[in-house]
């Protein structure tokens, strides 16, 4: 499947016919020039008629027939809504060691509604890594380092009964829902060109025909040649060797349960082996309507609507973002805390894990100390990170270019915004615990985030595995977050803690323009 | 390939014109259209891709695709292939499906004898089904009702025919008058696309109303086209042109956009090759191959050692151009003493003729032909064009037949 989509907004448009021009005439023709070896069975065919080529006894021949176990197996899939779970994988190995050979793997789980609405749901994991031949063993070795991989978030298309245009929806921040065209962008054209539902989102099973299915002396059904290709490519196959035969294992009601499919290895003159694996599970019993289109969550969350809204107006928080390796947020590995005072500053420490005193500011290795300080007479922020220049520490300007400072407008803007979701995103889980809803998840643990770069986690605003929310005791304020994202195959967990508001002391040395702050473990406090 | 660009926006109003209504038919009295294509048969068409800008006419564009095909199978090595033939353009390939599944076309090399070669593209071989399908095999009797044909599957042929993916609102089947199994042509109805154009990268878009105009017409055959036929015209005059170069000749072979040129001096036993055709001394990479016993030897020139004597098994025979062992009978006789190679001979020319200096590859000519001058032959010329720099020729002109003597310039090393 096509998986570079792009996506335009849906406008106003009419349908207008367009015809074929008329070619009843000498379009239908054979000519000389491009059919010599053959000719229409009546020679005055050739003539410029307007009722079309005159055919003599031509016999038009009889479509091949089809098994009735053919025919229910075909039923199963053919217009009917089923969801898929396929894997495909493809290995190419080489037999010089000095070459790089490579896997690819891919999960897809799709499924297809049919019925009022006609609709396609598919998620996708893409894996890899590289091989590398040992001379000694003769063994192709997976390198371990090279190993990444990457999920898209589960996308929901649907066919525009009107256009038969592919459209896209989803469910904002807010807790509407919005319809784009599914587009793609062109090199060709410059433009951006919506996709024909029909066209990208093909059910194959519609095109294949029950004659396709033949069955062997054993009862076992498989398909002919030519469609096992056309299966592969309606599932996004690529790098894939020629597919010489695909078995059908059927269910006890006849229809198709499994594909198996048969796919030589390709040797191209001993320079490298390509090995594919293709497998398809379908799941016929999923419901008349699991695709239906999106519509905004109802979920009642009074507490969590006046806890998403509990930095509104307050005069300073600490923010405490903390990167565990584990699951369950017993390892951490490094951790940022923000000190926020409106008006004043914003102070940033980031440190390693071992690193737990709260000094400041310095910069060594992955530690990094920032700011924001508030400049009255322009009403803004400037960014400045600490920098060690020849015998001392100084704050720097943080530039986003040659000539242009970083500086953020409000103080909002610094920190996080959750207050821009709708309480509905979330479904109450536990007395004072919220999770996201699995629909809107990939965006949301952006916006726990902190706003300001570099201590913002870019991953959060698209790959958002889990975001689960603790509240205070009291129920007026969000105590904890839990969010995390993968990355390159390597998942990542992240807490948030809310704390001090309206109580944050300023330390001295946070609005300290020179000088030599303390060094780290010093323990220099205000 | 550019980034995601998400622009959200509120479904508004659609509205649609008339859509051509289908003939009911009961299930029994349904033809099964689908069924005539199990016959060879030829498909010409034409889809013209218009797109205006309401708001900007300058950006308005229209684009004219085209498909003469015919469906047939050929026999190959005793089995019968599914092959289609692409009619039009310098050649009309034949291409067909091989056991293994991959594709490949069939053509004559420079000897005339029929030769099939798998197909690649960007280094991946090409296959057959993926290629060249007919999407009358995706298509059944549940597909029609009445003469109306599903969109989906109208929308296939479109693809399989155009390469353009593009929604069609309906299609109608105009079956043939004196044989209503047989299908004349189809009328398609095809919605309003809307397009976005890019304004000023930056994210502004306009968009712009993008129409397809279809027209598909069929012709049906008893009999498949057939593998093609080697050249004919037995072009006696070219033959003994090329037969009598004998050996002693010298050809010069340059290549007219690069002005990069070789010239070979063949005295009979001897080969001097020369890479600068207008340099009077030799140059790096002359090549110069005497025998030496019942074997030969060669050696190479370079301007900072001279000439050295390198490895080599190459003869005399085996470094000569092939150009005068092509077949007469690959050619046209246009007169004048100008024969042209017919379309079906020109596919592997310049692999098989054009020495690898040229870095030509496998690139295929559009034109070739041989001239004589008198009696002799004069040149052989590949033509081709490349769609950046342009046409260019690369050409072997034949000259001193029977007198041909190394240069002055050259020194026996």
């Amino acid at each position: 499947m096509n998986k570079t989509a792009f996506l335009l907004p849906l406008i106003a448009f009419s349908l207008v016919a367009c015809g074929p021009k008329d070619n009843s005439s000498s379009s239908s023709q054979p000519s000389e020039q491009s059919t010599p070896e053959s000719t229409p069975s009546d020679s005055s065919s050739s003539s410029s008629s307007s009722e079309g080529p005159v055919y003599g006894d031509i016999s038009i021949p009889e479509k091949p027939s089809a098994s009735q176990k053919a025919v229910t197996a075909l039923a199963s899939l053919k217009g009917k809504t089923h969801a898929a779970h396929i894997e495909m994988n493809t290995d190419v190995y080489r037999t010089s060691a000095s070459e790089v050979g490579i896997h690819q793997g891919r999960i897809i789980d799709l499924a297809h509604q049919y019925g009022e609405v006609r609709s396609y749901r598919e998620s996708l994991t893409y894996t890899y890594w590289d091989y590398k031949l040992n001379v000694e063993t003769g063994e192709q070795e997976k390198v371990e380092t090279t190993e990444w991989s990457y999920s898209d978030p589960t996308a929901y298309y649907y066919r525009d009964a009107e256009t038969g245009l592919a459209t896209v929806e989803k469910i904002t921040n807010q807790n509407t829902v919005t319809t784009s065209w599914l587009s793609e962008y062109s090199d060709v054209f410059g433009s951006y060109i919506p996709y024909a539902f029909d066209a990208l989102f093909r059910n194959p099973w519609d095109y294949i025909s029950a004659s396709d299915l033949t069955e062997d002396e054993d009862g076992i059904l498989h398909l002919s040649a030519d469609k096992c290709q056309f299966i592969v490519d309606c599932y996004g196959g690529t790098s894939i060797n020629y597919v010489e035969d695909i078995v059908l294992s059927l269910g006890e009601d006849g229809g198709i349960d499994e594909l198996n499919f048969v796919i030589p290895d390709l040797d191209d003159d001993e320079r490298y082996v390509r090995t594919n694996t293709f497998t398809i599970t379908y799941y016929r019993d999923i419901g008349d309507n699991p695709i239906p289109h999106l519509a905004p969550f109802t979920n009642d969350n009074p507490d969590l609507a006046a806890a998403l809204n509990c930095l509104d107006g307050v005069n300073s928080y600490t923010y405490l973002k903390e990167f565990f390796s584990d699951p369950e947020r017993q390892q951490r590995t490094t951790w940022t805390k923000g000190y926020f005072i409106r008006d004043d500053i914003a102070y940033f420490r980031q440190r390693a894990a071992e690193d737990d005193s709260d000094t400041a500011p310095y910069r060594m290795g992955d530690d990094y100390d920032y700011r924001c300080i508030y400049d009255a007479e322009n009403k803004l922020y400037r960014v400045q990170d600490c920098e060690f220049y020849t015998s001392s520490w100084e704050w720097a300007v943080v530039m986003l270019s040659g000539t242009t400072p970083y500086t953020i407008d409000t103080f909002e803007e610094i920190g996080p915004n959750f207050n821009a979701l709708n309480p509905a995103l979330f479904k109450k889980t536990g007395e004072l615990t919220y999770e996201a809803e699995e629909l809107v998840l990939p965006t949301l643990g952006g916006y726990f985030d902190n706003g300001m770069q570099g201590v913002h986690s870019m991953a959060l605003t698209t790959s958002t595995s889990e975001c689960k929310i603790t509240l205070t005791a009291d129920k007026k304020a969000i105590s904890t977050v839990d969010t995390g994202f993968s990355l390159q195959g390597k998942k990542y967990y992240i807490r948030f803690t809310l704390d001090d508001i309206n109580s944050v002391v300023k330390q001295n040395y946070w609005s300290a323009e020179e000088g030599y702050p303390p060094l780290p473990g010093s323990g220099a406090e205000a | 390939m550019k980034k995601l660009l998400l622009l959200a926006a509120p479904l508004t109003a659609l509205s649609i014109g008339v859509a051509l209504p289908a003939t009911p038919a009961s299930a029994s009295e349904q033809i099964d259209y689908s069924r005539a294509f199990l016959l060879p048969y030829n498909v010409k068409g034409e889809a013209i891709l218009s797109t205006h800008f309401e708001e900007s006419s300058s950006l308005d564009s229209q684009i004219a695709y085209s498909v003469d095909r015919d469906y047939g199978q050929i026999e190959v090595d005793g089995s019968v292939r599914d092959a289609v033939r692409d009619n039009g353009g310098a050649s009309s390939l034949i291409h067909y499906e091989g056991l293994d599944g991959r594709s490949y076309y069939d053509t004559l090399n420079y000897q005339n004898k029929l030769e099939s070669v798998s197909e690649s593209a960007l280094a991946m071989d090409v296959i057959y089904a993926d290629t060249y399908f007919d999407p009358w095999d995706y298509i059944d009797v549940s597909d029609f009702s009445g003469t109306a044909l599903e969109s989906k599957k109208a929308e296939l042929l479109i693809s399989a025919y155009f390469g353009l993916d593009f929604p069609v609102v309906s299609a109608t089947i105009v079956p043939n008058k004196s044989n209503p199994g047989l299908v004349d042509s189809i009328d398609f109805t095809c919605g309003v696309r809307p397009d976005g154009y890019e304004v000023d990268g930056m994210g502004a878009i306009l968009v712009g109303d993008s129409t397809l105009e279809v027209s598909l017409s069929f012709a049906f055959y008893e009999e498949s086209f057939s593998r093609i036929a080697p050249g004919g015209e037995e072009n006696p005059a070219l033959a003994a042109a090329l037969s009598s170069l004998g050996t002693n000749y010298t050809v010069y072979l340059t290549e007219n956009d690069l002005s990069f040129s070789q010239v070979y001096y063949y005295v009979g036993d001897s080969l001097l090759i020369h890479q600068d055709a207008y340099a009077p001394y030799p140059v790096d990479g002359d090549t110069f191959i005497t025998p030496y016993g019942s074997t030969t030897r060669t050696y190479e020139y370079s301007s900072s050692r001279g000439w050295e004597r390198v490895s080599s098994s190459d003869t005399v025979e085996a470094s000569l151009p092939l150009f005068p062992k092509m077949s007469a009978a690959l050619f046209r006789d246009e007169g004048d003493g100008t024969y042209s190679v017919i379309e079906s001979g020109l596919a592997l020319l310049t692999r098989d003729l054009v020495p690898a200096d040229f870095g030509a590859g496998d690139t295929e000519p559009y034109y070739a032909y041989a001239r004589l001058d008198g009696d002799a032959l004069a040149e052989i010329s590949l033509g081709y064009y490349d769609f950046q720099y342009g046409p260019y020729a690369i050409t072997a002109a034949y000259d001193a037949v029977g007198t041909t003597a190394f240069p002055g310039w050259f020194v026996r090393p």
